[in-house]
């Protein structure tokens, strides 16, 4: 009996991994294949090894001002969300006030309520950021606000208030006083909440469709441009998912740890 | 109290994220409840007029946009429901300590650093009808016969971008059900295997009723972002075939690009009401489900 049951459950598990793996696999090696072979989407070896598909998609499909351009946004949005969210939550957590319980409401109704695309588009367009780094940076930002402030807001709870106390009594400056004292006790919320802003952010098309041209757009919508123009080099189109995907899954595989403690935080304390 | 509230617990301090917020979100968002009702659009851009409730007429009346409705629930309710049943067993699945565990938590959770419109694309050459990776193993264990061009067959390829739906993202609902049965104390499980439950027993009467809280949460993020799919239609079918998976994000992207301000704001209203009252309906009924500990 107890052999079947760990028969059952070594079959559905390895299964399983092969469903969630084989599609990268796949992607992977069909990215330096031949055009003529990268069409069967065949996951065996190639006949020949053409790394140098990489090249010719870095060369054609502005791979690297993609790059930047969401290294640019996702890091700009990020430091503003963890500075903003960071010092709202901490007054937050601790203000006994009603307009403090007033502002965390207002921040958490952004985790249900959808972004309204077109007047944020108008909006945008007053103030001169349509297609513009600073307009995309503050509109992320704003984005990552709600699930900030709310885990923020969870963690500051957990840090003794006679902190502030003994603060208070050196004279010590609010904001040197938040971001000397607090800041580095937050430490392990704010990684998790780093890799969760920048990530979304490096993976979100709607912000970079609604709010600027092809020249500030990030990989992701790049490669579906590409694959709109390339459709049939299939090779070139995984070679260029694969520089897409591949910082990414590093960072996963390296912070695992500190992204599934972030995306389960708020699920646990609710 | 009064002598730190003064100091350190000031406005001032939530002030930046406020402002943020007050600008690009709740002012949008306040702003598509006025352009809702009118009739502003980008080629009479200087003059627009209140319209009233035409905006509202006009999309009811419209077939599409009812084709529209019903695609994002189908895709919805398919994708909770998939979501959360696959994300708990898988959880049970990979539940505890060891390498091989914890291999498998890594592989489970691999596709979610995928950007869905980059998975929309992987998936698009998976449902290639001639070559895809799909129909070549339907074929090698002799099933050649089912396999169909996934993405261009009407009634099949909304099924089919629900399953990439689920491929994708059911990794999330299993790492949220894994912290919630990691909340369930262990006391709960032996006292019940003391008592003489069998393994389902105890996931049905000990660990699903501790952990309802996680479920909620899991199932609410579901929600929202079912009725919110945007690149995963976007990246494969674009809607297609004839209009037949249109989903309502789709929908408003399509209005906004030609222009219609007014009324693709009027799209966007319709979208906030429905989430706003879908969330809130399955909050308070799980709410009343979860059990003190």
């Amino acid at each position: 009996m107890k052999v079947i049951k760990k028969t059952v459950y070594y079959v559905t598990t390895v299964f399983l991994t092969l469903v969630f793996v084989t599609p990268l696999w796949m992607v992977f090696i069909n990215s330096v294949k031949e055009k003529k072979d990268a069409r069967f989407f065949a996951l065996g070896l190639p006949s020949v090894w053409r790394w140098d598909n990489y090249e010719t998609v870095i060369k054609a499909g502005n791979v690297l001002r993609a790059f930047f351009n969401g290294l640019i946004v996702s890091g700009g949005s990020v430091l503003i969300v963890l500075a903003f969210s960071s010092i709202a939550a901490f007054v937050i957590s601790r203000s006994t006030s009603k307009w403090a319980k007033g502002a965390y409401y207002t921040f958490l109704c952004g985790l249900v309520i959808p972004v309204a695309f077109v007047p944020t588009y108008l909006i945008l367009d007053t103030l001169k950021l349509f297609n513009t780094y600073m307009g995309l940076i503050l509109v992320s930002a704003t984005y990552g606000l709600p699930m900030s402030i709310f885990l923020y807001t969870g963690f500051v709870k957990t840090i003794p208030r006679e902190l502030d106390e003994a603060a208070f009594l050196d004279g010590c400056p609010p904001l040197k006083m938040v971001f000397e004292i607090i800041f580095p006790l937050l430490k392990p919320i704010t990684i998790t909440l780093f890799i969760f802003n920048f990530v979304g952010c490096w993976n979100d098309i709607q912000v970079p469709l609604y709010f600027s041209n092809t020249a500030k757009w990030n990989l992701p919508l790049t490669v579906y441009n590409f694959y709109g123009t390339y459709g049939s080099s299939w090779n070139l189109v995984f070679a260029d998912i694969v520089m897409t995907v591949l910082p990414l899954l590093v960072l996963h595989l390296v912070c695992q740890k500190y992204i599934i403690a972030g995306m389960t935080a708020g699920a646990v304390k609710g | 109290m009064n002598k730190l509230e003064n100091k350190y617990y000031t406005k001032w301090l939530v002030l930046p994220a406020f402002l943020l917020f007050l600008v690009f979100f709740i002012i949008p968002n306040l702003a598509s409840f006025v352009m809702g009702f009118t009739d502003w659009s980008l080629f009479y851009f200087d003059e627009p007029r209140w319209n009233g409730l035409d905006n509202f007429k006009r999309l009811f009346s419209e077939k599409n946009f009812w084709i529209c409705v019903k695609n994002t629930f189908y895709f919805s309710v398919v994708t909770v429901l998939g979501k959360n049943i696959l994300g708990f067993l898988m959880a049970l699945l990979v539940q505890g300590e060891g390498r091989y565990k914890h291999f498998l938590r890594a592989a489970f959770f691999l596709p979610i650093t995928i950007s869905s419109l980059v998975v929309a694309i992987i998936f698009v050459s998976i449902y290639n009808p001639t070559n895809g990776l799909l129909n070549n193993l339907l074929s090698a264990v002799g099933l050649g016969k089912l396999g169909v061009d996934w993405l261009h067959t009407k009634g099949v390829a909304l099924n089919a971008v629900c399953v990439m739906e689920l491929w994708q993202q059911v990794g999330y609902t299993m790492c949220i059900c894994l912290a919630g049965m990691e909340s369930v104390p262990a006391e709960y499980y032996e006292a019940s295997k003391i008592d003489g439950a069998g393994y389902w027993q105890r996931v049905f009467k000990v660990t699903i009723p501790l952990m309802v809280q996680s479920l909620t949460v899991s199932v609410m993020l579901s929600i929202i972002s079912g009725i919110k799919v945007f690149a995963q239609i976007y990246g494969t079918t674009n809607g297609g075939p004839a209009d037949s998976t249109q989903v309502l994000s789709t929908f408003l992207y399509k209005s906004f690009g030609n222009g219609y301000l007014g009324y693709s704001s009027a799209v966007g209203l319709f979208m906030t009401l429905l989430i706003s009252v879908l969330t809130f309906t399955v909050v308070i009924i799980m709410r009343k489900k979860e059990v003190e500990m």
